[in-house]
């Protein structure tokens, strides 16, 4: 006990390595990690994304089969169902070329259109333009034309499909069904320690230090509470394991534009989807941050509360320039970020 | 920075200038960013009173030359001349030791006035008879040109007219603005004549000096660069914006923001300033010139082209 106080202040005074966290974070929030279990339902939707990309499948056939599989309830799908349901209109936006729009609602589309359709959403997808709620609504339309035209579509497209609803469940607030898996137990469980046996054998004396077995456990219980320790001195010291303790943070409520990430642009961005469809004013890609805001203001957007509308997005605006272009650092703003897109989102009504 | 504050207060919340806002910024950003002007107008649309108004705000000594085919450089940029009382040359200075020259018509004079004016301008200095006198800072030339008059004028070369830093178009207010102006002229004449300065000259100077440490993140930059290109590219265009016209639009921009009380430059600065910067560098087409279509048009089409910084 008495080397306790001597090995925390090396703790505290070892240097620790800063992680280097990129400049601009990127627009969409990066998949939600679940560990075990995100693997096991990865595993699981390889083997469905196999299995449909035989199958001439549309996007209410990928629900019923999820539904069927145990892996969604069916609220989760009807709420999926109605998230596909943005209505083509409302779609096209700065991310999305209007021609796909007009090529999806036509249904005029020769079987290349149509896997080079395939391979443009996938690849917006996951570079991050296409947001998971227009990706799915994108690929309802792109399932509907194929089924009709009796075309099975690529197992990548699938893929994304199936990973792309797995992101949006996982955002969703509703109960999670466990997921049926695949023989060979539940991954996900921890194992099984070994209890400690009552009948330890006494340690032999060593110079001054007897340790008993009621000793031992103390001992056990010191260890366990300096690894808690040392494990706070680490979220407190490294920026690694802050961005961590950021993403466990309520979640932000998700606005009709998607649910937010964690940071300034991300958060910004967000917004900015829920503007476009709230106020019906798409942003053009030459439009600033201000004279979109300006834009915003003269439609006047139809919401509850229009006072506040306007107000959090024109916080949002500056907070966004101030971290993009002011160098400013990140938890400077952040605070507020959040605060004003809570306010966004709640004024909608 | 809170000059220009008390500056907007003096002359367009109290109408002394009526609806010449954004001739104001331009011609103090010019300023901060140590280049020159060219204003083109119409005769008769406050282009003397704009200038002489800013330079009296700023303590800043003013001086105006009117242009004429007959006037030599040494009219400008000064001579010795004998004193026969001493037996020597004494130097007698030109208008252009001064902060701010006004060079009224500047297309009226002939090249080599013209040529002899824009190297002090872009040098900073002046050789009369093989003595070099630095320039006085803050120096600034405020040079007007008439878009209308083709006869006895010497229109500048391209080479020339990329010496200024912003071109700054300005016209005739609105009916609304006209009839204000009347009313109250003799008043505008009165108070532009009584105008006192609102920083002394050192500070302008410190001013000068803070505005160049703006800071500029990469993507802006590459908005920059992108808009200047995106004019070389253009179909209408037969010569776009050289890489001086993407260094202008860089100085004006940190200099727009600086005023706007940021020390940082926003997408917002970079267009505000990019017409002043760009359309006396770009040179069209003459089918296109024929067509109508002007420089102010072209760089409009550009900024609807080129996407701001995302995400």
């Amino acid at each position: 006990m008495r080397y306790v106080p001597l090995l925390l202040l090396i703790l505290l005074t070892s240097p620790v390595t800063y992680a280097e966290l990129p400049r601009h974070t990127p627009n969409f929030p990066e998949g939600i990690d679940l560990g075990p279990l995100q693997t096991a339902l990865e595993s699981l939707l390889a083997d469905l994304a196999a299995n449909l990309s035989n199958k001439v499948v549309d996007y209410q056939d990928i629900l019923n089969e999820l539904v069927n599989r145990g892996v969604l309830n069916p609220e989760e799908a009807g709420e999926l169902s109605k998230i596909a349901s943005i209505p083509p209109s409302e779609l096209a936006g700065p991310n999305i070329p209007p021609e796909v729009v007009k090529s999806l609602t036509s249904g005029n589309l020769s079987l290349e259109e149509l896997e080079d359709l395939a391979k443009l959403l996938v690849e917006l997808r996951r570079s991050g333009v296409l947001d998971p709620y227009s990706f799915l609504a994108l690929s309802r339309l792109l399932l509907g034309v194929a089924k009709s035209m009796g075309v099975a579509l690529p197992k990548n497209f699938s893929t994304e499909v199936l990973r792309t609803i797995s992101e949006v469940v996982n955002t969703l607030g509703t109960q999670r069904q466990k997921p049926q898996l695949p023989a060979g137990g539940e991954p996900w469980a921890p194992p099984s320690l070994p209890k400690l046996s009552a009948q330890l054998p006494s340690i032999p004396s060593i110079g001054v230090v007897t340790i008993s077995p009621d000793s031992l456990v103390t001992f056990l219980a010191v260890l366990a509470s300096l690894a808690i320790l040392t494990a706070v001195v680490f979220v407190v010291r490294t920026e690694r394991i802050r961005s961590t303790l950021r993403s466990l943070l309520p979640k932000l409520p998700r606005g009709p534009g998607g649910v937010p990430g964690n940071d300034v642009i991300s958060i910004y961005w967000s917004s900015v989807r829920i503007v476009e469809r709230v106020a019906k004013t798409p942003r053009a890609e030459y439009v600033t941050h201000r004279e979109y805001l300006r834009d915003v203001i003269s439609r006047e957007p139809g919401v509850r509360d229009v006072e506040n509308f306007i107000a959090s997005f024109k916080e949002l605006t500056e907070l966004y320039e101030l971290r993009r272009f002011g160098f400013v650092a990140e938890d400077k703003v952040v605070g507020r970020v959040r605060d004003a897109y809570i306010r966004l989102v709640r004024s909608i009504g | 920075m809170s000059f220009i504050k008390e500056i907007r207060r003096i002359l367009i919340d109290g109408e002394v200038l009526i609806e010449k806002e954004k001739e104001i910024y331009m011609i103090v950003s010019c300023l901060l960013a140590r280049g020159h002007a060219l204003i083109e107008g119409v005769p008769g649309v406050a282009k003397t009173y704009t200038a002489k108004s800013v330079a009296k705000l700023l303590d800043l000594d003013f001086r105006r030359v009117q242009m004429t085919p007959d006037l030599l450089p040494s009219d400008i940029i000064g001579y010795y001349i004998f004193d026969q009382r001493t037996g020597e040359f004494k130097l007698r200075k030109g208008p252009i030791f001064t902060n701010i020259l006004l060079v009224d018509e500047v297309n009226r004079a002939s090249p080599r006035t013209q040529s002899a004016l824009l190297e002090a301008m872009q040098e900073r200095q002046v050789t009369i008879e093989g003595n070099t006198f630095k320039l006085e800072e803050p120096f600034m030339v405020l040079a007007t040109q008439n878009p209308i008059e083709m006869e006895g004028v010497f229109p500048l070369p391209e080479a020339q007219v990329d010496r200024f830093l912003a071109k700054i178009v300005t016209g005739y207010t609105t009916h609304r603005g006209f009839v204000e102006m009347l009313k109250r002229i003799h008043e505008i004449e009165v108070t532009i004549e009584s105008l006192k300065p609102v920083i002394p000259r050192d500070l302008l100077l410190e001013e000068i000096a803070r505005s160049g440490n703006v800071r500029v993140d990469e993507s802006v930059l590459d908005y920059i660069a992108s808009i200047v290109e995106e004019t070389r590219k253009h179909p209408a265009v037969r010569l776009g914006g050289s890489p001086r016209a993407g260094i202008a639009i860089l100085k004006l921009a940190k200099a727009w923001a600086y005023l706007d009380g940021r020390n940082y430059v926003i997408p917002d600065d970079v267009k505000a300033v990019a017409k002043p910067a760009l359309i006396h560098r770009v040179i069209l087409k003459p089918e296109y010139e024929l067509q109508g279509v002007t420089p102010e048009r072209v760089v409009d089409d550009v900024l609807t082209k080129v996407p701001v910084p995302r995400p």
